[in-house]
């Protein structure tokens, strides 16, 4: 199967005044095109970092030491001039993380997907506002005419982030980078969130980088799934072989700290000190080796 | 007066909080009043943890805050410690606010970001009196963030220089610093990721442990209440959808609505199918008093044949716990008895007898679903020659054997949770057939007596269901003409019915018809059957 997104040894670092403090530390990701590949790891571990890189939108004190990021389905020409992330990287969007610090508050719902839509398509206002009608009621929101002329504090978390999950749809990416899009929702509105991702990546074969810290999401939505720590993988695998039989003690151990609704109550285990220690002297070790 | 037998640090009965509502707020007017939540029933004593769960918008944060009196209740009552605060004023508040403290969701946000982690720590210490000086409270501050697990030398920095779960942990510190007896946790973990949600929660359950505290757990994450609470209640649109020992809510949920909510949290273990099982809320219906029949007792009367029987068949498949299955001669019923030993209990039921029905009642003091199944039909007009005994006969069953075994019921389904009561009526409680006349008006009682039970019923959640059939192919209507529905039918309409949450249903298609053209045109149907006379 052909490669949406090839991640090759890839170096980032930190510029803080004289010093590069190092980010990521060699990621190697394969995504082929279609599949749901779930990053998953604590808070710090570098996942939002690896999501800015692929979507070529780094904060300016970051660099990128070595390695690269490849799109074999799309080699366009690299990015010269800081233009708007949309004509650098046509075939990629992004589902953020939190949908009302993501949407525009004093702008309408119609105005910020038209303004997406306008940069894909030479169309009329009257055809880019059909457009977005359109994607609304693809992520079942079923009334698209009257959320277009709503902002976005009149809808509810769960709304907000179909709109969301619709604009990131309406360029017809190949790849959607989606950072943690359901952390902010409750469990049923959640449930149905996720589905529609999945139904809407089904339907048009798109492949999506879903990070997360959430395991359970993971088990359930994603094809392969990547352990990040201290800007490195620790385990990467399919789905099924890394819940079943976990080889990295790292995520044998974030299993077990998942609290668990169909287990007796009993204490939780959290992620042991010494090995958070010993992952970030692996880290240390690492750096000091790439040094020599 | 509140049950509270005064072991209970916090009681609160069918608690209720409205707020104005600003946005409908007209000039010169008073902003309307909408309710927050109401008939709210739960208790926690010393040492316990009780979890409020429910989704967004459910009221959990506004109850929560209600608890600890931020909001002053506007119905029901609240004691602390034995003692009535729902109304008090602020000022006679103040010696016991030092014993009751809330946690918040979002940290960043309940620290001041100009002060440091000792001084923010060390202020509700100077605020009650409970140290001398700044100097000695800071030094307690120290005591307290280590016993919390965060390295003392912490205290010199700034919230913005700490990561979430720091924050957090600094959080519960200031919240412990004055010893209250109560802690209202508001979501305190669902900014988190696993591990540190993991030393978090184990952090709040030790000092629970050691300090005896009672804590109320607020969170929309089942599987974090497993791990940490007693009780849960659960909160739907401001409403109590149950509420009980967090062991047997998981594996014996009453509420479809709470089943939902499980299965809805993803268990790390991988499932391509979980996702299907999403459903867009487009439910009818009641989402609050929707039934979970799996796991129940039932009860239903007049189950030697008809529905009564189909009623039993459909609820042993559907994974009851268990059927008592009643009727007037215990001898029609005893083979469901022995063809589903264990599951299908029977009893002799007279529904026209009082002390048959208490006996009862004493008996199944574990039912949650109730099906007033059991009813007569004379096929008499009102005038006919057999007169007003007749009449009688058919009002003592229909009606009042209906009325006494809601009675005889209630005390054990407010007991058991709510539950729900079905009672088996007809179309015919909406229009009057000449043909059986003197049925009609016992069932037309009994639907109001349906209606006036649900409004009673209302607080405590019990669904009131009133089944409202055409002619169904049993004895009852052997003269019937058809077309006539197989009682099998009816039975399953029922099911989903309670399933649903629905309050009236009309099974069939002449049920439904009639419905539909007694609302187009009442006296146009009143005068079709009007051809129907008794004989």
């Amino acid at each position: 199967m052909t490669s949406a997104l090839v991640v090759h040894d890839l170096h980032l670092a930190v510029r803080n005044g004289q010093v590069l403090l190092p980010i990521l530390r060699g990621i190697n990701l394969n995504l082929p095109q279609g599949e749901i590949h779930g990053l998953v790891g604590e808070s710090g571990a570098g996942k939002t970092m690896l999501g800015r890189v692929i979507l070529d939108i780094l904060p300016p004190s970051a660099v990128i030491t070595s390695g690269n990021v490849d799109y074999p389905a799309h080699r366009s020409s690299p990015s010269l001039n800081r233009k708007s992330a949309h004509r650098r990287r046509p075939h990629i969007s992004l589902i953020p993380q939190d949908p009302l610090t993501s949407l525009n508050p004093v702008k309408r719902i119609g105005k910020q997907m038209g303004e997406i839509l306008r940069l894909a398509h030479k169309d009329s206002s009257q055809q880019i506002h059909e457009r977005a009608k359109q994607h609304l009621r693809e992520v079942k929101i079923r009334n698209p005419g009257q959320v277009l002329q709503q902002y976005p504090h009149q809808l509810s978390g769960g709304m907000r982030q179909r709109v969301l999950i619709a604009m990131a749809f309406s360029t017809e990416p190949s790849i959607i980078i989606a950072d943690e899009p359901t952390t902010a929702l409750d469990v049923s509105v959640q449930q149905r969130v996720l589905r529609l991702i999945r139904d809407l990546q089904k339907e048009r074969g798109t492949t999506i980088l879903f990070v997360t810290h959430d395991l359970g999401v993971v088990a359930k939505l994603c094809d392969r799934v990547s352990l990040m720590h201290s800007g490195m993988i620790l385990e990467q695998g399919k789905v099924s072989d890394v819940f079943q039989s976990p080889s990295h003690p790292y995520t044998r151990s974030l299993l077990e700290a998942i609290p668990r609704y169909d287990k007796p109550r009993e204490k939780l285990s959290p992620v042991a000190n010494d090995l958070q220690t010993q992952l970030i002297r692996e880290a240390d070790e690492y750096d000091r080796q790439r040094r020599v | 007066m509140i049950d509270s037998d005064g072991s209970e640090l916090i009681c609160a009965q069918r608690l209720g909080v409205s707020l104005p509502n600003l946005a409908a707020k007209k000039r010169f007017q008073p902003a309307p009043m909408v309710p927050i939540f109401r008939d709210i029933d739960l208790r926690a004593r010393k040492g316990q943890c009780l979890g409020i769960v429910g989704e967004s918008g459910s009221g959990k944060t506004t109850l929560g805050r209600a608890l600890v009196r931020l909001l002053r209740p506007t119905s029901g009552t609240l004691l602390f410690a034995g003692r009535d605060i729902t109304t008090l004023e602020e000022t006679e508040l103040r010696p016991i606010r030092d014993r009751m403290q809330m946690i918040f969701q979002e940290p960043r946000a309940a620290l001041n970001p100009r002060r440091r982690i000792d001084d923010a720590v060390s202020q509700p210490l100077l605020a009650y009196n409970k140290a001398g000086n700044v100097r000695e409270a800071r030094e307690h501050a120290y005591e307290l963030l280590r016993q919390v697990g965060l390295d003392p030398s912490l205290g010199k920095r700034y919230p913005r220089e700490l990561s979430g779960g720091q924050l957090q942990r600094v959080c519960i510190a200031r919240a412990i610093s004055i010893r209250p007896s109560l802690i209202v946790a508001d979501e305190i973990v669902s900014g988190l990721d696993m591990s540190s949600q993991a030393q978090v929660l184990n952090l709040l359950d030790d000092l629970r442990e050691k300090l005896g505290l009672c804590l109320v757990f607020i969170s929309h994450d089942l599987s974090v209440v497993r791990s940490i609470c007693d009780e849960v209640i659960v909160l739907l649109d401001g409403r109590q959808v149950e509420s009980g020992p967090v062991a047997r809510m998981f594996t014996q949920p009453r509420r479809r609505y709470t089943q939902s909510l499980i299965q809805a949290v993803p268990l790390p273990e991988p499932d391509g199918d979980w996702l299907n099982d999403a459903v867009d809320e487009t439910e009818n219906g009641n989402r609050i008093k929707a039934m979970n029949i799996e796991g129940t007792t039932a009860l239903i009367t007049g189950c030697s044949r008809g529905i009564g029987r189909e009623l039993v068949l459909a609820l042993v498949k559907s994974g009851v716990k268990k059927v008592y299955a009643t009727a007037r001669n215990n001898s029609d019923i005893d083979d469901l008895a022995k063809s589903h030993p264990g599951l299908v209990e029977t009893l002799s039921l007279d529904i026209t007898d009082d002390a048959s029905i208490h006996q009862a009642a004493e008996q199944c003091g574990d039912v949650e679903l109730l099906i007033n199944n059991a009813g007569i039909n004379r096929m008499s007009g009102l005038l006919a020659a057999d007169g007003i005994d007749g009449a009688r006969l058919e009002m003592e069953t229909n009606y009042f054997g209906t009325l006494r075994m809601c009675r005889a019921f209630a005390p054990a389904l407010k007991n058991n949770g709510g539950g729900c009561i079905v009672n088996m009526l007809s179309i015919l409680s909406h229009v009057a057939l000449p043909l059986m006349g003197s049925l009609c008006a016992s069932k037309a009682a009994a639907l109001r007596l349906t209606e006036g039970v649900r409004a009673e019923l209302d607080a405590n959640n019990t669904l009131v269901m009133a089944v409202m059939p055409g002619a169904v192919d049993t004895d009852m209507s052997r003269d019937f003409p058809p077309p006539k529905i197989p009682p099998a039918e009816v039975a399953k309409a029922v099911l989903d019915g309670i399933i649903q949450g629905q309050e009236e249903i009309f099974p069939g298609e002449m049920a439904s018809g009639l419905r539909e053209g007694l609302k187009a045109d009442p006296k146009g149907v009143e005068k079709e059957l009007a051809g129907y006379l008794p004989g």
